[in-house]
């Protein structure tokens, strides 16, 4: 249905105006948080469902309190990105019992235009008609921008199975998220409101990622300064212009998971050609069949997180 | 060949970090999917063995696992039901009732129920990842094939995601070649038998029909009369003139909604069915003074006619109307052409019983002229019948000019009922009704989980003109229910470019059709 209209020579009305750029990008935080918490396994593989977004196989997560949280939260980002005052949004996982963030996902906005509130629905300028080709490639529609969502998705997929598994186990910590949002150098920062509606964000502690705040700190907190970062995607779609990357801070390496190294992997690999030959006698039990059982192997057993 | 493939894996998955399936390994290269398999293979182990753990797979196994021997034992009713957890499937959800596919099929299974509990084979395909390959191929008895189905340079969490790899194989490939022709090099089974259609393609019934030739009543002499009229409709070449104004006229029909018509014109209806007049809804589409032109009589008149009963009843949720015994209503169902074509050939059958005709063939391709209700079958435009019909239509042109002469005033009387019907049917053209709409219900289920279910659900509209169909349609999915926002945003930015674009169809309107038709299926 939303290709009802879209035809190579029309530009998206998703990207049109500021107003419309803003409603994307939160639609897409959305549908980025969620495919996050299944890629981390933050929560069960069991609560997640699977659907469509942008023609490409995503989790949601389906308990009521998660998703109310992140539309909250979302509705929240998309309130300070009118304000012009995001630099970038992140989701950060952090572990409960110190409250040390582990990763990171980092969606930076710099690029991202800011515009009066009163031109929030002005259409950004088009371009000049009459360059012929050129045109054709500069205009965006519904499907060039699906795509690149899509691109990003599954690079996004990639990289969280590139990325060293969070802490699973004995004496691994409870791991939980957040979503932070960066503030532009002299913007409004959204804390310290006194009324209960525009309480919606918390000052958060210096970030233990970036080298300024380790100079010359001997403090135990500051986390080492070695962590690993992974770049996502660049997307750039008409105006919508953002970056997306992953760090991990060091305090991640320290802690306990079940993740097998790339070498016990490797030496447990198998490439499929068995050494056991079917044995009729003694090759197969015969146990009652359990309805209740769920299926062997696939997502829903997959829930070991290395 | 093969050194190729190594530098086109080495590139694609270790420096793009894509992932590959043997699909899309197979139509990139050109080869063979059982080679393609192959091909991952050794990559698979000769990058593993230079550094552990660069390339990721996963496997797909087939063939007849342990726990599956399923005694039917007699009396138990419900065992179909059981099957399908026992074997481990997931019944999914279908819309016709039937047992779960893994089962043999129930009369079967009431054969077996009075002898021995006998055992029920199932074929069971596994995509297992590269850690559980080895505890995954333990469940299985017998295995008939084991082969990789992708790699990709680091551990997939998903294997949703694999879905997407073959989405190329669709747009890239299958696009731009002709996979008939193309489909032995990959391997694709494919049906000896099947045939590509020569002719247009068919019309999308969903889609709103604009409308019908004007009527023939009388073939006099104005055969180019027709020529004209339709000359802005382009079609295959014809090699005669004659033969090209009814093939035109006919596929034309067809192409109402891809073409610009200069008498883009709504329908006309036949009086044929007087009995249908009176039950049938009004159509909206103003009605073409049929004076104008004569062409051919025969298959304009019934496109016309089988097309506005086709109109009305394959717009979308329109609720039993007409002789609709057969349609299902819902906005999901979208009829087949074969089906629209066999329901119009029953009602054409009904039609031509009703007029007293002077000749009647049963549902055939030749067309009497005096009556003009008669209709072709819908034809699918396939070749054979497109070629059958010329054959026809060169009879009736000849038949033309005998009748031309003998029965003029037979038609005239015809012409003038249809006249009359025509009047008296321009005037109302609203379309109302209740529909059948299939709403999104969201409700917690039974472990606190939201779940959202689509039910069907009945709402009542009026119309003017097809475009507000389109227009009200899109926003309307949205769930009743705001618990789930989330969802809400899926489909918020679905509905708000469902709203764009019917906002910019109605605002671009026919023009539109044009640069559509220029790209052909988006």
């Amino acid at each position: 249905m939303s290709n009802l209209a879209s035809s190579v020579t029309t530009s998206t009305n998703l990207l049109k105006t500021h107003r419309a750029l803003v409603d994307t990008l939160c639609s897409f935080l959305t549908v980025l948080s969620h495919h996050l918490l299944y890629l981390r396994r933050i929560y069960p593989p069991v609560s997640f469902v699977t659907t469509r977004a942008y023609n490409y196989p995503v989790r949601q997560n389906r308990h009521p309190d998660v998703c109310a949280w992140i539309n909250d939260a979302v509705a929240a980002v998309h309130n300070q990105l009118t304000r012009n005052t995001v630099q970038t949004v992140s989701l950060c996982i952090f572990e409960c019992t110190n409250h040390e963030v582990l990763e990171r996902w980092t969606v930076d906005l710099k690029g991202f235009q800011a515009v009066q509130q009163r031109d929030r629905d002005v259409p950004f300028a088009e371009l000049e008609e009459g360059e012929g080709e050129e045109d054709l490639q500069m205009i965006v529609n519904v499907t060039d921008l699906e795509a690149n969502f899509r691109a990003l998705l599954s690079r996004l997929a990639t990289v969280a199975g590139k990325v060293r598994p969070l802490p699973e186990g004995e004496g691994a910590p409870e791991c939980s998220f957040t979503l932070t949002v960066e503030v532009k150098e002299g913007g409004d920062k959204p804390v310290g409101r006194l009324q209960k509606e525009e309480r919606a964000w918390v000052a958060a502690e210096p970030d233990p990622f970036s080298p300024s705040s380790e100079v010359g700190s001997q403090t135990a907190q500051s986390a080492t300064k070695s962590g690993k970062t992974h770049p996502v995607r660049r997307l750039e779609v008409g105006e919508l212009r953002l970056e997306m990357f992953v760090e991990e801070s060091d305090i991640k390496f320290t802690l306990p998971t079940t993740h097998k190294t790339t070498m016990e992997r490797a030496a447990e690999l198998s490439y499929g050609a068995g050494t056991e030959k079917f044995d009729p006698v003694h090759g197969y039990d015969l146990e009652k069949p359990d309805i209740n059982r769920k299926p062997n192997g696939g997502t829903s057993t997959d829930y070991q997180r290395g | 060949m093969a050194p190729d493939f190594r530098t086109y894996l080495a590139s694609s998955i270790v420096s793009d970090g894509d992932t590959v399936t043997y699909r899309t390994l197979s139509r990139a290269l050109k080869v063979h999917v059982n080679a393609a398999k192959c091909m991952l293979y050794e990559f698979h182990q000769k990058e593993n063995t230079k550094s552990p753990g660069s390339v990721y797979a996963t496997y797909l196994l087939s063939g007849r696992k342990k726990h599956n021997l399923l005694t039917v034992v007699p009396n138990k009713p419900q065992v179909n039901v059981d099957s399908s957890f026992i074997n481990g499937d997931v019944p999914m959800p279908s819309s016709p009732p039937m047992g779960p596919p893994s089962s043999f099929l129930p009369a079967s299974q009431e054969t077996e129920k009075l002898e021995e509990p006998t055992e029920m084979k199932v074929k069971t395909i596994t995509l297992c990842r590269e850690e559980l390959l080895e505890s995954v191929k333990e469940q299985y008895e017998h295995i008939t094939a084991i082969h990789i189905y992708s790699l990709s340079p680091s551990r997939l969490g998903d294997l949703q995601g694999l879905t997407d790899c073959n989405r190329t194989v669709f747009t890239d490939y299958h696009a731009k070649q002709d996979p008939l022709i193309h489909n032995k090099d990959y391997g694709i089974i494919q049906n000896p038998h099947a045939r590509r259609r020569k002719g247009k393609r068919p019309v999308n019934f969903d889609a709103a029909q604009p409308k019908f030739e004007p009527v023939k009543d009388e073939k006099s002499a104005s055969k180019p009369a027709p020529a004209s009229a339709f000359g802005s409709k382009t079609t295959t070449a014809k090699p005669d003139l004659k033969r090209e104004d009814s093939a035109t006229s006919r596929p034309s029909s067809r192409d109402s909604t891809s073409t610009t018509q200069s008498l883009s014109k709504p329908n006309l209806k036949r009086d044929g069915s007087s009995l249908f007049k009176a039950f049938a809804k009004q159509s909206s589409k103003p009605k073409l003074e049929r004076k104008n032109t004569d062409t051919s009589a025969d298959s304009n008149i019934k496109m016309g006619g089988m097309d506005d009963n086709a109109d009305e009843g394959e717009s979308e949720d329109e609720a039993v109307f007409l002789d609709t015994n057969t349609r299902q209503s819902g906005t999901g169902s979208r009829k087949r052409p074969s089906d629209t074509q066999r329901e119009r050939e029953e009602r054409q059958a009904k039609l031509r019983k009703m007029m007293d005709d002077d000749d009647e063939e049963p549902a055939v391709p030749k067309v009497s002229e005096a009556t003009d209700m008669d209709a072709e079958p819908p034809a699918a435009k396939n070749g054979e019948d497109a070629d059958a019909k010329e054959g026809d239509v060169e009879e009736d042109e000849d038949n033309d000019v005998a009748w031309s002469d003998s029965d003029t005033e037979g038609k005239k009387t015809k012409k003038e009922h249809k006249k009359a019907k025509e009047e008296e049917e321009a005037a109302p053209k609203r379309r109302r009704g209740r529909r059948k709409v299939m709403k999104k219900k969201t409700m917690k289920d039974e472990d606190g989980f939201l779940v959202t279910r689509e039910e069907e659900g009945w709402e009542s509209f009026s119309e003017d003109e097809p475009e507000p169909v389109r227009k009200a349609f899109a926003p309307v999915p949205k769930p009743a229910a705001q618990k789930t926002q989330s969802q809400t945003q899926n489909q918020k930015s679905s509905a708000a470019k469902g709203a764009a674009a019917a906002a910019a169809a109605a605002a671009a309107g026919g023009k539109k059709k044009d640069i559509m038709s220029f790209f052909g299926k988006r």
